[in-house]
Protein backbone atom coordinates (compact mmCIF):
# COMPACT_ATOMS: atom_id res chain seq x y z
CA UNK A 1 0.00 0.00 0.00
CA UNK A 2 1.08 3.60 -1.06
CA UNK A 3 2.44 5.75 1.96
CA UNK A 4 -0.55 7.45 2.92
CA UNK A 5 1.49 10.34 4.78
CA UNK A 6 -0.21 10.41 8.02
CA UNK A 7 0.90 13.08 10.22
CA UNK A 8 1.50 11.22 13.47
CA UNK A 9 -0.84 14.45 15.34
CA UNK A 10 -3.57 13.43 13.06
CA UNK A 11 -4.13 10.18 15.57
CA UNK A 12 -4.27 12.66 18.66
CA UNK A 13 -6.56 12.34 20.70
CA UNK A 14 -10.47 13.69 21.17
CA UNK A 15 -9.31 15.73 24.48
CA UNK A 16 -6.75 17.48 22.51
CA UNK A 17 -9.39 18.95 19.99
CA UNK A 18 -11.92 19.57 22.95
CA UNK A 19 -9.76 22.01 24.16
CA UNK A 20 -8.59 23.38 20.59
CA UNK A 21 -12.76 23.59 19.77
CA UNK A 22 -12.95 25.44 23.25
CA UNK A 23 -9.85 28.29 22.24
CA UNK A 24 -11.03 27.88 19.00
CA UNK A 25 -14.94 29.23 19.92
CA UNK A 26 -13.10 32.20 22.33
CA UNK A 27 -11.64 33.20 18.58
CA UNK A 28 -7.97 31.87 19.12
CA UNK A 29 -6.09 32.38 16.04
CA UNK A 30 -3.16 30.24 17.85
CA UNK A 31 -5.67 27.40 18.17
CA UNK A 32 -6.99 27.44 14.63
CA UNK A 33 -3.18 27.14 13.50
CA UNK A 34 -2.62 24.38 15.67
CA UNK A 35 -5.52 22.60 14.74
CA UNK A 36 -4.76 23.25 10.74
CA UNK A 37 -1.20 21.83 11.63
CA UNK A 38 -2.66 18.82 13.22
CA UNK A 39 -5.61 18.27 10.83
CA UNK A 40 -6.10 20.24 7.52
CA UNK A 41 -3.89 17.56 5.93
CA UNK A 42 -6.24 14.99 5.46
CA UNK A 43 -9.07 16.95 3.85
CA UNK A 44 -6.48 18.34 2.07
CA UNK A 45 -5.59 14.89 0.82
CA UNK A 46 -9.19 14.19 0.18
CA UNK A 47 -9.45 16.97 -1.68
CA UNK A 48 -6.81 16.52 -4.02
CA UNK A 49 -7.48 13.06 -5.05
CA UNK A 50 -11.04 13.64 -5.68
CA UNK A 51 -10.72 16.56 -7.60
CA UNK A 52 -7.52 16.09 -9.14
CA UNK A 53 -5.98 19.46 -8.75
CA UNK A 54 -3.52 21.11 -6.17
CA UNK A 55 -5.36 25.16 -6.31
CA UNK A 56 -8.90 23.03 -5.90
CA UNK A 57 -7.59 20.95 -3.13
CA UNK A 58 -6.34 23.97 -0.99
CA UNK A 59 -9.22 26.12 -1.70
CA UNK A 60 -11.27 23.12 -0.63
CA UNK A 61 -9.37 22.22 2.66
CA UNK A 62 -9.33 25.95 3.57
CA UNK A 63 -13.06 26.26 3.20
CA UNK A 64 -13.16 23.06 5.55
CA UNK A 65 -11.06 25.09 8.31
CA UNK A 66 -13.22 28.28 8.46
CA UNK A 67 -16.39 26.07 8.72
CA UNK A 68 -14.84 25.03 11.71
CA UNK A 69 -13.49 28.11 12.99
CA UNK A 70 -17.30 29.47 11.99
CA UNK A 71 -19.02 27.06 13.66
CA UNK A 72 -16.85 26.18 17.05
CA UNK A 73 -19.60 27.55 19.23
CA UNK A 74 -21.53 24.31 18.18
CA UNK A 75 -18.76 21.83 18.60
CA UNK A 76 -20.13 19.24 20.98
CA UNK A 77 -17.09 17.38 23.26
CA UNK A 78 -16.74 13.88 22.69
CA UNK A 79 -17.97 13.59 19.44
CA UNK A 80 -15.81 11.53 16.15
CA UNK A 81 -13.05 14.43 16.45
CA UNK A 82 -11.73 17.14 14.43
CA UNK A 83 -10.50 14.95 11.97
CA UNK A 84 -13.71 13.05 11.03
CA UNK A 85 -15.08 16.23 10.82
CA UNK A 86 -12.75 18.07 8.49
CA UNK A 87 -12.94 14.74 6.33
CA UNK A 88 -16.68 14.99 5.92
CA UNK A 89 -16.63 18.19 5.11
CA UNK A 90 -14.02 18.05 2.75
CA UNK A 91 -16.12 15.65 1.16
CA UNK A 92 -19.14 17.16 0.25
CA UNK A 93 -17.59 19.86 -0.68
CA UNK A 94 -15.87 18.09 -3.11
CA UNK A 95 -18.86 16.74 -4.09
CA UNK A 96 -20.74 19.70 -4.86
CA UNK A 97 -17.42 20.84 -6.77
CA UNK A 98 -17.82 17.98 -8.94
CA UNK A 99 -21.50 18.31 -9.57
CA UNK A 100 -21.10 21.49 -10.72
CA UNK A 101 -18.09 20.23 -13.41
CA UNK A 102 -20.96 18.06 -14.14
CA UNK A 103 -23.46 21.23 -14.83
CA UNK A 104 -21.33 23.45 -16.68
CA UNK A 105 -19.78 20.55 -19.19
CA UNK A 106 -22.66 19.22 -19.86
CA UNK A 107 -22.71 15.66 -19.61
CA UNK A 108 -22.97 13.29 -17.20
CA UNK A 109 -19.50 12.60 -15.05
CA UNK A 110 -20.09 8.82 -15.92
CA UNK A 111 -19.74 9.45 -19.63
CA UNK A 112 -17.08 11.81 -20.01
CA UNK A 113 -14.78 11.26 -22.84
CA UNK A 114 -11.08 9.85 -22.18
CA UNK A 115 -9.68 13.46 -22.79
CA UNK A 116 -10.68 14.88 -20.30
CA UNK A 117 -8.89 18.42 -19.64
CA UNK A 118 -7.46 16.90 -16.59
CA UNK A 119 -5.59 14.47 -17.99
CA UNK A 120 -3.96 16.57 -20.59
CA UNK A 121 -2.70 18.83 -17.63
CA UNK A 122 -1.28 15.45 -16.00
CA UNK A 123 0.77 14.71 -19.30
CA UNK A 124 3.86 15.76 -17.36
CA UNK A 125 3.71 13.70 -14.27
CA UNK A 126 4.04 10.38 -13.91
CA UNK A 127 2.41 8.17 -16.93
CA UNK A 128 1.69 5.47 -14.48
CA UNK A 129 -0.10 7.87 -11.96
CA UNK A 130 -1.60 9.91 -14.73
CA UNK A 131 -3.49 6.46 -15.75
CA UNK A 132 -4.51 5.98 -11.91
CA UNK A 133 -5.34 9.94 -11.87
CA UNK A 134 -7.72 9.48 -14.98
CA UNK A 135 -9.26 6.24 -13.87
CA UNK A 136 -10.37 8.02 -10.51
CA UNK A 137 -11.39 10.77 -12.73
CA UNK A 138 -13.86 8.93 -14.73
CA UNK A 139 -15.44 7.16 -11.83
CA UNK A 140 -18.59 9.04 -10.86
CA UNK A 141 -17.96 11.39 -7.94
CA UNK A 142 -19.41 8.87 -5.43
CA UNK A 143 -17.50 5.97 -6.14
CA UNK A 144 -14.60 8.14 -6.45
CA UNK A 145 -15.45 9.13 -3.13
CA UNK A 146 -15.94 6.16 -1.64
CA UNK A 147 -12.75 4.98 -3.13
CA UNK A 148 -10.67 7.68 -1.62
CA UNK A 149 -12.20 7.40 1.34
CA UNK A 150 -11.71 3.68 2.79
CA UNK A 151 -8.67 2.92 0.10
CA UNK A 152 -6.71 6.37 -0.08
CA UNK A 153 -7.60 7.21 3.35
CA UNK A 154 -7.97 3.79 5.41
CA UNK A 155 -11.37 4.97 7.09
CA UNK A 156 -14.06 2.01 7.79
CA UNK A 157 -16.68 1.47 5.62
CA UNK A 158 -19.24 2.22 8.18
CA UNK A 159 -17.48 5.43 8.79
CA UNK A 160 -17.26 6.66 4.95
CA UNK A 161 -20.84 5.51 4.52
CA UNK A 162 -22.17 7.78 7.34
CA UNK A 163 -20.08 10.56 5.68
CA UNK A 164 -21.81 10.20 2.68
CA UNK A 165 -24.74 9.76 4.26
CA UNK A 166 -25.92 5.84 2.82
CA UNK A 167 -26.49 2.75 4.82
CA UNK A 168 -23.59 0.47 4.93
CA UNK A 169 -25.06 -1.95 2.39
CA UNK A 170 -25.57 0.17 -0.15
CA UNK A 171 -21.97 1.76 0.50
CA UNK A 172 -20.44 -1.75 0.39
CA UNK A 173 -22.05 -2.26 -2.94
CA UNK A 174 -20.83 1.65 -4.09
CA UNK A 175 -17.44 0.44 -3.12
CA UNK A 176 -17.43 -2.77 -5.17
CA UNK A 177 -18.76 -1.34 -8.06
CA UNK A 178 -16.33 0.99 -8.05
CA UNK A 179 -13.11 -1.11 -7.61
CA UNK A 180 -14.46 -3.18 -10.53
CA UNK A 181 -14.40 -0.07 -12.81
CA UNK A 182 -10.93 0.73 -11.19
CA UNK A 183 -9.94 -2.25 -12.31
CA UNK A 184 -11.25 -3.13 -15.65
CA UNK A 185 -9.29 0.70 -16.35
CA UNK A 186 -5.70 -0.27 -14.67
CA UNK A 187 -5.17 -3.80 -14.45
CA UNK A 188 -7.16 -5.63 -17.90
CA UNK A 189 -6.57 -2.75 -19.96
CA UNK A 190 -2.82 -3.33 -19.20
CA UNK A 191 -2.88 -7.48 -19.30
CA UNK A 192 -5.17 -6.98 -22.40
CA UNK B 1 -18.10 -7.25 4.45
CA UNK B 2 -16.30 -5.67 1.63
CA UNK B 3 -14.06 -7.98 -0.77
CA UNK B 4 -10.88 -7.20 -0.03
CA UNK B 5 -9.01 -5.22 -3.06
CA UNK B 6 -7.16 -6.93 -5.76
CA UNK B 7 -3.29 -7.16 -5.29
CA UNK B 8 -2.53 -5.35 -8.70
CA UNK B 9 -5.36 -2.57 -8.51
CA UNK B 10 -3.38 -1.83 -4.72
CA UNK B 11 -0.03 -2.07 -6.34
CA UNK B 12 -1.85 0.44 -9.50
CA UNK B 13 -3.32 3.07 -6.57
CA UNK B 14 -0.70 3.29 -4.08
CA UNK B 15 1.01 5.05 -7.68
CA UNK B 16 -0.94 8.10 -6.74
CA UNK B 17 0.81 9.91 -3.95
CA UNK B 18 -0.66 13.44 -3.17
CA UNK B 19 1.71 16.06 -1.65
CA UNK B 20 1.33 17.70 1.91
CA UNK B 21 0.21 20.98 2.50
CA UNK B 22 1.55 23.78 0.86
CA UNK B 23 3.92 25.93 3.06
CA UNK B 24 2.07 29.09 4.41
CA UNK B 25 -1.07 27.46 4.52
CA UNK B 26 -1.55 27.79 8.37
CA UNK B 27 -0.73 31.37 8.13
CA UNK B 28 -2.68 32.17 5.53
CA UNK B 29 -5.50 30.10 6.57
CA UNK B 30 -5.12 32.25 10.03
CA UNK B 31 -5.29 35.66 8.28
CA UNK B 32 -8.84 34.56 6.10
CA UNK B 33 -10.12 33.55 10.02
CA UNK B 34 -9.03 37.05 11.27
CA UNK B 35 -10.33 39.11 8.40
CA UNK B 36 -13.89 37.11 7.90
CA UNK B 37 -13.94 38.22 12.22
CA UNK B 38 -12.92 41.54 11.70
CA UNK B 39 -15.52 41.96 8.69
CA UNK B 40 -18.38 44.19 9.13
CA UNK B 41 -21.62 42.30 10.95
CA UNK B 42 -24.57 41.36 8.95
CA UNK B 43 -27.52 44.06 9.54
CA UNK B 44 -29.66 42.93 12.25
CA UNK B 45 -33.19 41.92 11.15
CA UNK B 46 -36.01 44.08 10.56
CA UNK B 47 -38.36 44.76 13.23
CA UNK B 48 -41.38 44.72 11.23
CA UNK B 49 -41.72 41.41 8.80
CA UNK B 50 -41.13 42.30 4.76
CA UNK B 51 -45.04 41.07 4.47
CA UNK B 52 -46.99 43.76 6.16
CA UNK B 53 -45.38 46.66 4.26
CA UNK B 54 -48.65 46.35 2.10
CA UNK B 55 -50.43 47.01 5.00
CA UNK B 56 -48.39 50.40 6.41
CA UNK B 57 -49.24 51.43 2.34
CA UNK B 58 -52.77 50.62 2.34
CA UNK B 59 -52.72 53.44 6.25
CA UNK B 60 -51.23 55.93 4.77
CA UNK B 61 -53.88 55.86 1.52
CA UNK B 62 -56.48 56.11 4.01
CA UNK B 63 -54.94 59.05 6.13
CA UNK B 64 -54.53 60.82 3.12
CA UNK B 65 -58.34 60.37 1.88
CA UNK B 66 -59.34 61.09 5.05
CA UNK B 67 -56.85 64.39 4.84
CA UNK B 68 -58.33 65.27 1.99
CA UNK B 69 -62.15 64.62 2.66
CA UNK B 70 -61.63 66.92 6.00
CA UNK B 71 -59.79 69.68 4.16
CA UNK B 72 -63.34 69.79 1.63
CA UNK B 73 -65.27 69.64 4.83
CA UNK B 74 -63.62 72.40 6.25
CA UNK B 75 -63.15 75.04 2.59
CA UNK B 76 -67.27 74.12 2.22
CA UNK B 77 -67.99 75.35 5.54
CA UNK B 78 -66.06 78.41 5.31
CA UNK B 79 -63.11 77.74 7.86
CA UNK B 80 -60.40 77.93 4.81
CA UNK B 81 -61.50 82.01 3.65
CA UNK B 82 -65.08 83.02 1.71
CA UNK B 83 -63.37 82.95 -1.65
CA UNK B 84 -61.86 78.85 -1.39
CA UNK B 85 -65.51 78.59 0.35
CA UNK B 86 -66.82 79.86 -2.99
CA UNK B 87 -64.61 77.65 -5.27
CA UNK B 88 -65.64 74.33 -3.32
CA UNK B 89 -69.24 75.18 -3.45
CA UNK B 90 -69.24 76.09 -7.46
CA UNK B 91 -68.00 72.46 -7.79
CA UNK B 92 -70.93 70.16 -9.15
CA UNK B 93 -70.70 67.59 -7.12
CA UNK B 94 -69.84 69.28 -3.94
CA UNK B 95 -71.89 72.17 -4.25
CA UNK B 96 -74.75 69.88 -4.59
CA UNK B 97 -73.87 67.71 -1.19
CA UNK B 98 -73.01 71.04 0.48
CA UNK B 99 -76.65 72.48 -0.61
CA UNK B 100 -78.45 69.25 1.08
CA UNK B 101 -76.97 68.85 4.21
CA UNK B 102 -76.91 72.64 4.87
CA UNK B 103 -78.72 74.82 2.83
CA UNK B 104 -78.24 78.12 1.73
CA UNK B 105 -80.48 79.82 4.45
CA UNK B 106 -79.06 77.80 7.10
CA UNK B 107 -75.43 79.01 6.06
CA UNK B 108 -74.09 81.39 8.41
CA UNK B 109 -71.22 83.47 6.47
CA UNK B 110 -69.63 84.79 10.16
CA UNK B 111 -66.94 81.44 9.51
CA UNK B 112 -65.75 82.92 6.30
CA UNK B 113 -63.23 85.68 7.06
CA UNK B 114 -64.84 86.53 10.11
CA UNK B 115 -62.44 90.04 11.02
CA UNK B 116 -61.81 90.00 14.53
CA UNK B 117 -63.79 93.24 15.68
CA UNK B 118 -66.80 90.77 14.57
CA UNK B 119 -66.53 89.00 17.69
CA UNK B 120 -69.55 88.38 20.03
CA UNK B 121 -69.37 90.94 23.07
CA UNK B 122 -69.14 89.10 26.44
CA UNK B 123 -72.35 87.37 27.62
CA UNK B 124 -73.51 89.72 29.91
CA UNK B 125 -73.51 92.53 27.80
CA UNK B 126 -74.68 90.51 25.39
CA UNK B 127 -77.40 89.73 27.61
CA UNK B 128 -78.32 92.85 28.40
CA UNK B 129 -78.56 94.12 24.43
CA UNK B 130 -80.88 91.20 23.91
CA UNK B 131 -83.39 92.00 26.58
CA UNK B 132 -83.09 95.73 25.38
CA UNK B 133 -85.50 96.30 22.56
CA UNK B 134 -83.90 95.67 19.03
CA UNK B 135 -83.98 99.32 17.61
CA UNK B 136 -81.47 99.68 21.18
CA UNK B 137 -79.04 96.95 21.10
CA UNK B 138 -75.88 97.49 22.04
CA UNK B 139 -72.67 97.67 20.11
CA UNK B 140 -71.02 94.66 19.45
CA UNK B 141 -67.90 96.00 20.75
CA UNK B 142 -66.58 95.97 24.71
CA UNK B 143 -68.08 98.94 26.33
CA UNK B 144 -66.36 101.45 28.45
CA UNK B 145 -66.55 101.56 32.20
CA UNK B 146 -68.24 105.35 31.96
CA UNK B 147 -71.07 103.57 28.90
CA UNK B 148 -70.97 100.61 30.85
CA UNK B 149 -72.27 102.71 34.29
CA UNK B 150 -74.80 105.11 32.01
CA UNK B 151 -76.07 102.16 30.47
CA UNK B 152 -76.75 100.88 34.09
CA UNK B 153 -78.38 103.95 35.00
CA UNK B 154 -80.11 104.41 32.27
CA UNK B 155 -81.94 100.10 32.68
CA UNK B 156 -82.29 101.14 35.96
CA UNK B 157 -84.39 104.03 35.86
CA UNK B 158 -87.10 102.36 33.29
CA UNK B 159 -88.95 100.02 35.18
CA UNK B 160 -89.47 97.83 32.24
CA UNK B 161 -86.00 97.94 31.42
CA UNK B 162 -85.02 96.96 34.86
CA UNK B 163 -87.50 94.14 35.07
CA UNK B 164 -86.11 92.58 31.75
CA UNK B 165 -82.19 92.94 33.16
CA UNK B 166 -83.40 91.68 36.01
CA UNK B 167 -85.09 88.32 34.69
CA UNK B 168 -82.01 88.07 32.66
CA UNK B 169 -79.54 88.41 34.75
CA UNK B 170 -81.02 86.84 38.44
CA UNK B 171 -77.76 86.22 40.16
CA UNK B 172 -76.32 89.30 39.38
CA UNK B 173 -79.43 91.07 40.16
CA UNK B 174 -79.79 89.41 43.67
CA UNK B 175 -75.78 90.32 44.61
CA UNK B 176 -76.43 93.97 43.36
CA UNK B 177 -79.99 94.23 46.03
CA UNK B 178 -77.77 92.18 48.80
CA UNK B 179 -74.98 94.82 48.48
CA UNK B 180 -77.43 97.81 48.59
CA UNK B 181 -78.96 96.35 51.66
CA UNK B 182 -75.55 96.48 53.07
CA UNK B 183 -74.52 99.85 52.26
CA UNK B 184 -77.95 100.84 53.52
CA UNK B 185 -77.66 99.68 56.70
CA UNK B 186 -73.91 100.86 57.09
CA UNK B 187 -75.49 104.49 55.93
CA UNK B 188 -78.13 103.90 58.76
CA UNK B 189 -75.77 103.45 60.97
CA UNK B 190 -73.57 106.42 60.30
CA UNK B 191 -70.72 104.14 59.27
CA UNK B 192 -69.93 105.83 55.45
CA UNK B 193 -71.76 108.65 54.39
CA UNK B 194 -74.60 108.59 51.74
CA UNK B 195 -72.38 110.19 48.96
CA UNK B 196 -69.22 107.96 47.31
CA UNK B 197 -65.97 108.09 49.72
CA UNK B 198 -63.62 111.11 48.58
CA UNK B 199 -59.87 108.93 48.17
CA UNK B 200 -57.03 110.90 49.04
CA UNK B 201 -56.05 111.96 46.23
CA UNK B 202 -52.35 110.64 46.31
CA UNK B 203 -51.80 107.18 47.84
CA UNK B 204 -48.64 107.44 49.77
CA UNK B 205 -47.24 104.24 50.93
CA UNK B 206 -47.24 104.37 54.86
CA UNK B 207 -43.19 103.72 54.55
CA UNK B 208 -42.45 106.85 52.49
CA UNK B 209 -44.54 108.61 54.87
CA UNK B 210 -42.73 111.19 57.41
CA UNK B 211 -43.13 109.93 60.80
CA UNK B 212 -46.23 111.94 61.83
CA UNK B 213 -48.00 111.85 58.59
CA UNK B 214 -47.62 108.04 59.07
CA UNK B 215 -48.78 108.03 62.65
CA UNK B 216 -51.99 109.68 62.16
CA UNK B 217 -52.77 107.47 59.26
CA UNK B 218 -52.22 104.17 61.27
CA UNK B 219 -54.34 105.92 63.60
CA UNK B 220 -57.55 106.39 61.17
CA UNK B 221 -56.72 102.73 59.70
CA UNK B 222 -57.16 101.18 63.33
CA UNK B 223 -60.26 103.48 63.74
CA UNK B 224 -62.08 101.96 60.67
CA UNK B 225 -60.96 98.55 61.56
CA UNK B 226 -62.44 98.98 64.82
CA UNK B 227 -65.46 100.61 63.28
CA UNK B 228 -65.56 97.32 60.85
CA UNK B 229 -65.33 95.13 63.91
CA UNK B 230 -68.36 96.86 65.24
CA UNK B 231 -70.34 96.65 62.61
CA UNK B 232 -70.05 93.00 61.77
CA UNK B 233 -70.82 92.11 65.25
CA UNK B 234 -74.38 94.55 64.90
CA UNK B 235 -75.43 93.65 61.54
CA UNK B 236 -74.16 89.47 62.30
CA UNK B 237 -74.08 89.67 59.25
CA UNK B 238 -70.53 88.83 56.81
CA UNK B 239 -69.02 91.31 55.32
CA UNK B 240 -66.93 90.43 52.24
CA UNK B 241 -64.95 93.54 50.85
CA UNK B 242 -64.37 96.59 53.04
CA UNK B 243 -66.50 100.16 52.57
CA UNK B 244 -66.34 101.38 48.93
CA UNK B 245 -63.82 104.08 48.23
CA UNK B 246 -61.41 102.30 51.26
CA UNK B 247 -57.89 103.55 51.44
CA UNK B 248 -55.71 100.56 51.28
CA UNK B 249 -52.39 100.85 53.10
Amino acid sequence: MATRQTHPAELGSGDDDDALMRRLAARDGEALRQLALLHAARPHRVAWRMLGDSAEAEDVAQEAMLRLWRDAGKWQPGGSGVAAWLTRVATNLCLDRLRQRARLSGEEVPERADEAPLADSLIERDQACGAVIAALDRLPERQRAAVVLTYYEELPNAHAAAMLEMNIKAFESLLLRARRALKDMLVETRDG
Amino acid sequence: MAEPIDPALAAKLDLYTVPGLPPGFADRLVAAAEAEAAAIPALPPLRRPQKHRWLRGGVAGLGALALGMASISAAAMGYLGEPIRHAVAEAPMIGKVIERVYPKAARAPKHAASPKLAKPAAPRIEAVASAAPAEEALPARRLTPMERRARAREIMADPEKRRAWIEAHPRAARQIIRRAQIRQRRIEAGIVPPGPLARPPLQVPLRAMPAPMRRERLEQLRERRRERMEMRRQMQAPITEPPAGEAQP
